[in-house]
């Protein structure tokens, strides 16, 4: 039972608060206001069903151990800036520990068990997962600040769905390769980012064990927790020990797990400029790498798209989990001809955005993850604000406590923008317009990255040239943000190379012998 | 009197000296024997605007129509067979070489059109919306040739990236370079649009920098098999996140797939 009384109370306050501040809003706004003022009660999620411990240690060789290096660090809810437990560090031995563990429960167990049988592990973990959703999905709101309805409804039921679709390709890779045998690689690292802990880990976990392959897996610094309760899973599954080890810790573990020698494959997914420094170390070693990296995603919405649905897929493209997505919608190209109204309504349907207690079931956007992420965010709104075009921000209020932004945009941003190229991960959306379907694709590209897209159009023809055009790995047409275990995912350009999920996300945990 | 004529490079359809000036004798001897120019770093910049141009035309054909070009260049090569067998060093080997060069040639032909089909996948997603994945060519991309590359590897590797629908710029090293002017006729006549294809005599030590380091160009199929010079070339690449990669002397779709990007589009069902 993590979260006092007093916490509760203080929240409960805090969503009314709220609900008040956005009556008064909404009779203030003329043309943006409802006629009608919409109010809930506040809906605590409770936390009693999960028990964090005070202290976690590694997940080595199927066992919790304490660190080599003997040190500890703050996992902090960031809706609070209360520290939630203290979190083992991995060093350089505990990272040799991890992988060694991992390479003997490849030669000696792993690699010999039958692919069915390995599928019958896989399963159970996901089936575990369903089992305990919302001990996890309290758990990763409480982490990392992300509203419980994500958690809820998204990122666990996701990650179970993950490991559930890639048991099924343990005992049917040769299927995936007509006519070639493929093999396993052996011991991959893998390095996790902060926007979904649990669902990244199982986008890893998943494809590498069903490929055959033992995994070392790196949780990122500020939400370690939920990867650490799947370790109580994977024991739960009577996974062999050391199949998968779990190592926490800073980035600097991170650096000492890409730099060990013995692993066969390294997965990253996080920000462009560490990707490139870990493609930078791996190049004399040449091990197997994929990336998913950061993005800059055009959302473009032409004067033919059906506009109540595009505001509805705008808003969720880029205010989805506070903005904390590499494929975010975070840069609105509008026709020019309905630029005005389209803002104008953007503008009315973030009144009802509710900013505050992630653990509200009512809430739409939670705490920014980490006072670091806070930081970044809020000195990129400024340089935003110093360059030219114009900011809008939700006037809401929000909790004294924690790490908030309300959600934002800039208009008449032109490519040269700094918020047009760099990578927010926020609440922050830059919108700029366009005239012709050609010039739209050109601002969409005009960017470093290639992660993502979206197009809204009623016109089919219209749609498939766009998309055709783009340099983005996933394209989203009449909706955004959709995900699910059987759709690659991953990016052209500096967006990083290889895919995540469906059948081409066996690849980079395979080698195809010829 | 022997009349020797000075090979130029290949650069948008256009036979162009180097802007540099430079050339090399091809045997390392007197100034009488034949020379061929030697491409600076401006050369490549200068090939990968003109690759971009032919990346753009060739995606515009069919994928029928880039199958018969291939096909057709099959056909070419064959006709230049006597020319090809007159300046190849090792003229034994020749014959098998040329016949290798023709097969690739033919083989990746066939391949335009249907690896598509063979990576494509419908995804059953949980909700109703239709799913789909394709490859798509990542665009211009930098064919390395090392020191002993053969022709017909140097000619799988080019039909490899061009079936998979990229444009090329071809760095031939100096056992490559005799058949450059040859290689560019063939080319030139396949109908191929310009730039397709664009071929440089170079030093790899010259120009490595600027090939992984150039944005414009989206990977490297290095058939270097130095080490050194391997791995400064995916030092360098990592700094825009290019892959190094290798081609595989082998009849094998890989070598296309290798080369192309997944690009993933959804799209709701409903009425």
């Amino acid at each position: 039972m993590l979260t006092k009384n007093g916490e509760e109370q203080r929240s409960v306050q805090t969503t009314e608060a709220l609900a008040s501040d956005q009556r008064k809003q909404s009779s203030n706004k003329g043309q943006c206001s409802l006629d009608f003022a919409q109010d809930y009660a506040p809906a605590l999620e409770s936390t009693q069903m999960v028990s964090i411990n005070s202290r976690y240690d590694l997940f080595i060789n199927g066992k919790q151990q304490a660190p080599h290096s003997k040190s500890y660090f703050q996992s902090i809810n960031p809706a609070t800036g209360e520290s939630l437990a203290e979190v083992a560090i991995a060093d350089e031995q505990d990272v040799q520990l991890a992988v060694q563990s991992a390479r003997n429960a490849y030669d000696k167990v792993w690699s010999k068990l039958s692919p069915a049988k390995r599928g019958r592990y896989i399963y159970r973990i996901a089936r575990i997962l369903q089992e305990r959703a919302k001990e996890f999905a309290v758990l990763e709101t409480l982490d990392g600040g992300k509203p419980i309805k994500e958690a809820r409804d998204v990122d666990i039921p996701l990650a179970a769905a993950h490991f559930f679709y890639y048991a099924g390709w343990a005992d049917k890779l040769e299927y995936a390769y007509p006519g070639k045998s493929v093999r396993s690689l052996g011991v991959c690292g893998q390095i996790i980012p902060w926007n979904f802990p649990l669902l990244m880990a199982a986008w890893k976990l998943a494809p590498a064990l069903a490929c055959g392959n033992t995994c070392v897996l790196k949780p990122a610094e500020t939400t370690p927790l939920t990867a650490l309760l799947l370790s109580e899973v994977l024991q739960e599954a009577e996974l062999p020990p050391g199949v998968v080890n779990i190592i926490t810790g800073t980035g600097e573990t991170g650096s000492h797990l890409v730099e060990h020698k013995g692993l066969d494959k390294i997965a990253f997914t996080g920000s462009t400029e560490v990707g490139k420094a870990i493609a930078r170390g791996l190049a004399p070693r040449g091990t197997k790498l994929s990336l998913e990296l950061g993005g800059k995603s055009a959302h473009i919405v032409f004067k033919d798209a059906a506009i109540d649905q595009a505001v509805e897929g705008v808003i969720n493209g880029i205010y989805f989990n506070q903005g904390h997505v590499c494929c975010a919608g975070s840069r609105l190209l509008l026709e020019e001809s309905i630029a005005e109204p389209f803002i104008e309504k953007l503008k009315a349907r973030m009144q009802n955005l509710r900013v505050g207690n992630p653990l509200d079931k009512n809430t739409d956007i939670g705490a920014i993850n980490s006072k670091a992420q806070w930081e970044r965010i809020q000195s990129l709104i400024k340089i935003g604000k110093q360059e030219p075009g114009n900011f809008f921000q939700l006037d809401t209020k929000l909790p004294e406590k924690g790490y908030f932004i309300a959600p934002c945009f800039f208009t008449d941003q032109s490519s040269s923008n700094s918020l047009s190229q760099v990578e927010v991960f926020g609440p922050v959306l830059s919108i700029m317009t366009f005239r012709t379907p050609a010039e739209a694709v050109v601002k969409a590209n005009n960017t470093q990255y290639g992660l993502a897209a979206g197009i809204w159009s009623e016109k089919g023809s219209k749609i498939k040239d766009v998309a055709s055009r783009l340099n983005a790995g996933v394209i989203w047409a009449n909706t955004y943000n959709k995900f699910d275990p059987g759709a690659p995912f991953g990016g052209f350009k500096e967006s990083g190379y290889g895919r995540e999920g469906g059948l081409q996300g066996l690849h980079p945990y395979l080698e195809v012998v010829h | 009197m022997k009349v020797s004529k000075t090979i130029k490079l290949y650069i948008g359809g256009a036979f162009v000296r180097s802007e540099s000036g430079r050339t090399v004798a091809l045997d390392g001897s007197g100034s009488a024997s034949p020379r061929v120019c030697l491409a600076s770093r401006k050369d490549f910049r200068n090939s990968v605007d003109a690759a971009k141009k032919g990346f753009a035309a060739w995606q515009k054909m069919t994928p029928f129509n880039r199958s018969q070009i291939l096909y057709r260049m099959a056909e070419m090569l064959e006709g230049k067979r006597h020319e090809f067998q007159a300046i190849m060093p090792d003229a034994e080997k020749a014959g098998s070489q040329l016949d290798e060069a023709i097969d690739l040639f033919v083989y990746y032909a066939g391949f335009c059109d249907k690896f598509q089909q063979l990576s494509s996948s419908i995804n059953p997603v949980n909700g109703p919306y239709q799913h789909t994945s394709t490859p798509e060519a990542l665009g211009v991309c930098s064919l390395v040739t090392a020191a002993d590359t053969s022709f017909a590897d140097l000619c799988g590797c080019i039909a490899a990236l061009m079936a998979g629908g990229n444009s090329v710029v071809c760095l031939l090293g100096p056992s490559l370079s005799p058949l450059l002017g040859v290689l560019a006729e063939v080319l030139q006549t396949s109908g191929l649009p310009g730039g397709c294809v664009n071929l440089l005599s170079g030093k790899i030590d010259e120009l490595h920098e600027v090939i992984a380091g150039h944005h414009e160009v989206r990977a490297v199929a290095c058939l270097e098999k130095d080490q050194a010079s391997t791995v400064k070339m995916r030092e360098l690449a990592a700094g825009n996140l290019k892959q190094v990669l290798p081609y595989l002397p082998a009849r094998s779709i890989e070598n296309i797939l290798n080369y192309v990007d997944y690009k993933s589009v959804w799209h709701p069902q409903g009425c």
